[in-house]
């Protein structure tokens, strides 16, 4: 799996939010995203996702254009911002709504993922009665259920206490062991920096630094 | 894919909204007794209207007739078809935050797993169609149900009194019998078209906005007798089955709304396919 963003414009509402970012990620790796608010990390995620159009550069996945050979990764699990899903239903019900659309994983398996994120998968509480917390360890299992290949998690550890931060670096880890490119934006310094293989430091819309971690090489981009 | 994402839309955007079709029922039922009531009033003055049966075609009339063509004359009577706008507007507003609230939420998980943003505009088409269906045919049933109930006609030929309700000069009318069949399936169709460019104008603007258009099409088209402002087709009561005097066309009421769906229809798969997905905030 291979990810590349080649000279990547965004702007929105007359603000440049992604400004000519060029960079490749690959598969077996955590990507760390740092930035202060505003930087533009939520952006590049939306745009890796295909949520965004870029109005300059292209995204390429595994070969594919965004925006031109599909309209979407084909295997991506995503959590950007607040996670949402249906209030009416319980965190089971909503995770089988969303299998149910590529139909590739069993009730087992789903109900595996809701209890990898520490939550009960047989709770009949409703979504709408759950907790910060547990809204977040939802969103989680729903991006990570069904194995893909990429998987964006921005401010994975939201709402979460130490058990549940030290849970998202277990599965973000086992995610990356098993092959997928894991991204993860957050603004917890020391979380990111321990649990990133490679660090994009971004800055108006700019990367303007990258760090690979196994070799402690900095580059600074100018 | 696009089976699935349907499914999706049937189950969440209209089972799961069934409330709405409840307050239908009880408003359609509500809009029978006022007619119901008003017969009987009429029928003070004149008895003889009495003996001829409500039919169920009065019953839809009432509710979705319209008004007669509104002329700018001294001492001229014109009152708003508040009912009708009414009925419309219900069912404009109800479908009105599904779609892009779905984008925001759940919705765009739904669509990232889909893999495809025309299957999402499509199937929000065919959610749009028989959303607009089921609430006209929950008419259809609220007027059957009154109709067993007051011994009505079942057929959808309109009576002398609703017309005289309506206060038209009934010497300037079609030949009777006056049938609803056609008017009342070109005024689905039209509610359809209006529903789909708010959908559409949803993705440019903020909803409630697309909204005020919908509204203000149906305000002029009362106001202006014109075949271009589409809302006339949805008032039988102007159209060539019922009036003589430049009435409006049913076959071309069909086409232009045709017409009209088909290149929505496109647009949204333009807009669509370029659209950013952002949070409502954004």
């Amino acid at each position: 799996m291979k990810i590349e963003l080649n000279h990547v414009t965004k702007t929105i509402s007359r603000r440049l939010v992604i400004d000519d970012i060029s960079l490749t990620l690959e598969g077996g790796k955590i990507w760390g995203i740092k930035g202060i608010n505003g930087s533009g990390k939520t952006m590049l995620m939306r745009v890796i996702s295909g949520l965004i159009k870029p109005d300059s550069g292209s995204v390429i996945i595994d070969g594919k254009v965004l925006w031109k050979d599909i309209s979407f990764p084909e295997s991506i699990g995503i959590l950007i911002e607040a996670p949402a899903f249906l209030d009416g239903l319980t965190g089971l019900q909503n995770l089988q709504t969303l299998a149910s659309i590529k139909n590739k994983i069993s009730d087992d398996q789903i109900k595996q993922a809701i209890l990898d994120v520490g939550l009960n998968p047989n709770l009949s509480k409703k979504y709408k009665a759950y907790s910060l917390g547990m809204k977040q360890r939802l969103g989680i299992a729903a991006a990570l259920m069904e194995k893909p290949e990429i998987i964006l998690l921005d401010e994975p550890t939201n709402a979460l206490d130490v058990d549940g931060v030290e849970l998202i670096k277990k599965l973000t880890r086992r995610e990356r062991d098993r092959g997928a490119l894991v991204v993860v934006s957050c603004h917890d310094e020391a979380i990111i920096t321990e649990l990133s293989d490679e660090i994009i430091y971004l800055s108006e819309g700019k990367v303007v630094k990258t760090m690979d971690r196994s070799e402690d090489d900095e580059k600074t981009v100018v | 894919m696009f089976i699935k994402l349907l499914k999706f839309d049937i189950k969440n955007g209209i089972i799961k909204r069934l409330w709405i079709f409840g307050l239908a029922f009880l408003l359609f039922i509500l809009a029978d007794v006022i007619l119901y009531f008003q017969r009987l009033n009429i029928g003070i003055e004149h008895p003889e209207l009495l003996e001829q049966n409500i039919t169920l075609g009065d019953l839809l009339l009432y509710t979705v007739g319209g008004s007669k063509k509104f002329v700018m004359e001294d001492n001229a009577s014109f009152i708003f078809p508040v009912l009708w706008a009414f009925v419309i507007l219900v069912i404009a507003f109800a479908v009105l935050r599904y779609p892009t609230d779905e984008l925001c939420g759940f919705g765009r998980h739904v669509l990232i797993l889909s893999g495809n943003r025309k299957a999402w505009w499509i199937s929000k088409c065919c959610w749009l169609f028989l959303s607009v269906g089921a609430y006209y045919y929950i008419m259809l049933i609220s007027a059957i149900v009154f109709g067993c109930l007051t011994g009505a006609t079942f057929n959808l030929n309109i009576s002398e009194f609703l017309l005289q309700v309506m206060q038209f000069d009934l010497s300037a009318l079609a030949q009777p019998p006056w049938n609803l069949w056609e008017p009342l399936l070109l005024h689905v169709w039209v509610v359809y078209t209006l529903c789909l460019m708010q959908m559409l104008l949803s993705l440019y603007l903020r909803p409630l906005i697309s909204f005020f258009c919908t509204s203000a099409v149906l305000v002029f088209s009362v106001l202006f007798s014109s075949p271009v402002l589409i809302g006339n087709y949805a008032i039988p009561l102007r159209t060539e089955n019922i009036i003589t005097d430049n009435p409006m066309r049913i076959g071309l009421g069909f086409v232009v709304c045709t017409v009209l769906c088909a290149i929505m229809l496109v647009l949204g798969l333009f807009k669509i396919n370029r659209m950013d997905i952002l949070t409502k905030e954004e």
